[in-house]
């Protein structure tokens, strides 16, 4: 590559920067001041895109017309992101992470089908901006106008949030709000006023940063999952809360993937990401220019791994044994689905719960187990049972891999590790086609003959599920799973008594990736094919779900909520059109009203 | 016998020295009490001791080996154990489980019996008042039969006869079993009724370490701390 070329590509890189840069600032600012990590910021840099389009085209393809729209837009979301604080947030802002972060999810899958419903399953165009069509011969290479301007504007908003922060009083609260939230309330602060005003100016940031695109990527409903988790590796990099940071870290993350992109190897622009994430990480565990946190809040709900098997498991097994005798064809195939999912929500609530260590991510263990049992069965030719073995192990590797950077990590940077994590492992699934058949996917992964029927797979399935179940209950009840429980009660305590809280930490994630990754294989044999959808972020999202509505205190919870997510599901995507929409207003009922999970209701032992 | 010896900790929070240039050191058998001021550094040295906080500057010597650059896990496994101002156990469980985490099979009953938990071990540490909570914390520094024993305030949150009655044991066990242990404390009646040693901190800076006598005699340590007035800080 030529001198010139290379400065083309970082100039590309740095226009890329600057977008990157404007969603990152308002997610930062948002949880430096409230401490909640905002999944749906993507979705509001979706909205800003969609709403640009929209309102460029009403207005007319003017200069006035096109930054008339996209500062409306941008205001637009602004609106919007502080009706979402007012009405879900803020009554969120003492409850565990988890279940702000499912929160803000919820609105995710609510965004989403209001954009589908608003403009439809196509994406969409939008006009470039006039007067700045052309481009500039730099280096002997032509460089849009557009992103020249982009390039300026990321230094500018950086300064401009930098006036507002050092200058103004708004800027001062947020500052002190900040650096120690005790002594700004000890100030006086109208908290409740100021955390509305930074999610209004978070959210209209996000909002300009999609609106900005609107030259140069069309609309698209993917583009919420892919934003938040590029905005959380930034986030991530430059140290949560640090605006500089921000900067800065979109700057390294976007002038590497403009590199690799112009040496050809656009594919590793994923695993770089990844890469850049786990070196600052291993390096400084609070990014570039974040500080440490303060004292890590109390862990999600009382988990608790107390009592015997009661009788009532063993029943419930036996006639779940006797079910091929009453059912068949379709509901049999939701029963399989079931177990899987019970499974794959038991290795979820272990880490959640007793582990205390959330990930959002927990589909790509999950997928991990799938891919691999199918590639060893389609692309390998392996017998049925080796290919359902190297499931778990596969996806133990993984974990291993993922718990190299995530052990020194704890509550919200893990949580969005590991959707940066889910994100690249499902990258990779969607793009290296010869292993993966990428968006096609595999077929013909099937059973061996002997368990081809469904109830032969069924009670294949129920086997291993429940000697899995019992396998994870002994463990959890163990000397290791005590121990492992300890760490998340008490770091500090567990380290002085001598326990080896980084080992104990990649112990419960192998764990518990392992038994996703097991539940994953035995997926892809039920289903004969997989596709990347199998390790998506909204399947990871699905567990949280299943787990919170069992309830984590109990190791039944995941059964009972795999069985009612699975009907609800069925139920919903069979009767309406929206159900995503619907299952993110299950998520808000839930989060509201029964934060402990319906086994909360039958009675789970408290001692 | 020196078990633990520092020498020239420092540590600085941006601009403010928490600790700066802190020497000291403490005998098998021998109490020794760390006072000052709120904010004096008492908690940073302690972390620094313990392996929670990393020294800028200095050394840390554990019966002649230096654990300066060891984890916390390592200490532990040569014979430091603590407690911390904001009394550290395992909150989802019981008392028994809390201990059967840190030992490696110990006399259970025995060691609760010696913190005054006699017949708690079922307990959810949950439910505990705080005092007991500190006590539980005791017996989890204790369980892994620590040779030093640092202190945080111990005492903090008990009413004044339940103080007597832990420092009384604690000094038993310095007596008894050559325990080393360093502690701080905010009650003066505590500090002068147990102490052997007194190491007077003032924002960062050791200014005076001696004898009970001779510290309440001090000047220096009169206008800082003791000159305050209730003498409780
Ligand atoms: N993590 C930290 N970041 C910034 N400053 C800190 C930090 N920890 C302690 N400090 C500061 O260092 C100084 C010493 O604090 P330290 O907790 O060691 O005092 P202390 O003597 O234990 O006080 P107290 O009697 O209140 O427990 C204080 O000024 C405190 O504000
Ligand atoms: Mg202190």
């Amino acid at each position: 590559m030529t001198a010139a070329a290379l400065a083309s590509y970082l100039l590309t890189g740095l226009a890329g920067a600057s977008s990157l840069f404007l969603v990152a600032a308002g997610l930062s600012l948002i949880f430096g001041v409230t401490r909640i990590v905002n999944f749906a910021h993507g979705s509001f840099f979706m909205l800003g895109l969609y709403l640009a389009a929209t309102l460029v085209e009403a207005f007319g393809r003017t200069p006035l017309g096109f930054w008339g729209g996209v500062l409306l837009a941008s205001a637009a979301v602004g609106v919007f992101g502080t009706i979402v604080e007012i009405l879900i947030l803020r009554r969120l802002y003492g409850a565990p992470e988890l279940l702000q972060l499912l929160a803000t999810f919820a609105v995710v899958l609510i965004v989403k089908d209001a954009a589908l419903w608003l403009w439809g399953p196509e994406d969409v165009l939008g006009p470039r901006a006039p007067g700045l069509r052309g481009a500039v011969v730099i280096f002997g290479r032509a460089v849009p106008e557009y992103d020249l301007l982009l390039i300026a504007l990321g230094p500018a908003v950086l300064g401009a949030l930098w006036l507002l922060l050092a200058r103004t009083r708004f800027g001062r609260l947020v500052r002190a709000a900040t650096e120690d939230r005790e002594m700004a309330s000890a100030l006086g602060v109208d908290q409740a006023r100021l955390f509305t005003l930074v999610f209004a100016l978070g959210s209209a940031l996000a909002g300009l940063g999609g609106a900005l695109q609107l030259p140069r990527e069309p609309a698209s409903l993917g583009l919420d999952l892919a934003i938040v988790a590029d905005a959380f590796v930034v986030v991530v990099v430059g140290g949560l809360g640090s605006l500089p940071g921000a900067f800065l870290a979109a700057l390294l993350i976007a002038e590497l993937k403009a590199l690799c992109i112009g040496l050809g190897v656009s594919k590793l622009t994923l695993v770089i990401e990844f890469l850049v994430m786990a070196i600052v990480l291993a390096i400084r565990p609070h990014g570039l220019l974040g500080r440490p946190e303060a004292a890590p809040r109390a862990s999600a709900v009382d988990a608790d791994g107390a009592g015997s098997t009661p009788p009532l498991a063993w029943i419930l097994l036996g006639a779940a044994c006797l079910l091929p005798l009453v059912l068949g064809g379709y509901p049999l195939v939701l029963a399989i689905d079931v177990l899987i999912l019970a499974l794959f929500a038991a290795s979820l609530r272990w880490l959640v719960g007793p582990a205390g260590l959330v990930s959002f991510g927990h589909a790509a263990f999950f997928g991990l187990g799938a891919y691999a049992a199918g590639i060893a069965t389609v692309k390998l030719g392996w017998p049925m049972a080796a290919s359902l073995a190297l499931a778990p192990v596969a996806a133990g590797i993984g974990a291993i891999a993922f718990s190299l950077v995530a052990v020194r990590l704890s509550g919200v940077y893990l949580a969005m590790l590991s959707l940066a994590f889910a994100q690249i492992v499902w990258s990779l699934a969607f793009q290296w086609d010869a292993l993966t058949g990428g968006s096609n996917g595999l077929v013909g992964v099937w059973p061996s003959a002997d368990v081809s029927g469904k109830p032969a797979y069924y009670l294949l399935t129920l086997a291993v599920v429940a000697l899995a179940w019992l396998a994870l209950r002994r463990f959890e009840r163990g000397r290791l799973g005590h121990a492992i429980r300890a760490v998340r009660d008490s770091p500090l305590r567990a380290e002085a008594v001598g326990l080896d809280v980084s080992g104990l930490r990649r112990a419960a994630l192998l764990v518990s990736g392992a038994l996703a990754g097991l539940a994953g294989g035995l997926f892809a044999f039920s289903k004969g094919s997989l596709s990347p959808e199998t390790l998506s972020i909204p399947r990871s999202v699905d567990g949280l779900v299943m787990v919170l509505l069992g309830g984590l205190a109990s190791p039944f919870g995941p059964i009972l909520g795999a069985g009612l997510f699975t009907w609800l599901q069925d139920e919903a995507a069979r009767r309406v059109d929206f159900w995503r929409a619907l299952v993110g207003l299950v998520i808000l009922a839930l989060v509201f009203f029964v934060p402990r999970g319906l086994a909360g209701f039958f009675g789970t032992h408290r001692r | 016998m020196t078990l633990l010896s520092a020498a020239g900790l420092t540590k600085a929070y941006g601009g403010v020295r928490a600790v700066d240039g802190v020497d000291l050191a403490v005998d098998a058998g021998q109490m020794v009490a760390m006072i000052g001021p709120n904010g004096a550094g008492k908690s940073t040295c302690f972390g620094m001791i313990g392996g929670q906080i990393r020294p800028d500057a200095g050394r840390v010597q554990l019966d002649g080996v230096d654990i300066t650059a060891y984890l916390p896990k390592a200490r532990a496994r040569l014979g430091l154990g603590r407690t911390f101002q904001v009394a550290q156990v395992f909150t989802s469980m019981s008392v028994g489980e809390n201990l059967a985490v840190a030992t490696r099979g110990a006399a259970l009953p025995l060691l609760l019996d010696r913190v005054g938990l006699a017949g708690a071990a079922d307990r959810p540490a949950a439910a505990l008042a705080y005092a007991d909570i500190k006590r539980l914390e005791l017996a989890l520094a204790l369980a892994t039969g620590p040779r030093l024993l640092l202190m945080d305030e111990p005492t903090a949150g008990m009413a004044p006869a339940e103080r007597r009655s832990l420092m009384t044991l604690i000094a038993g066990l310095a007596r008894d079993d050559g325990l080393a242990v360093l502690f701080t404390e905010h009650d003066i009646d505590v500090v002068f009724g147990h102490a052997n040693r007194i190491l007077v901190l003032d924002r960062g800076k050791l200014i005076a370490a001696g004898a009970p006598a001779a510290i309440r005699a001090d000047a220096r340590v009169r206008a800082v701390y003791l000159g305050h007035g209730d003498g409780s800080c």
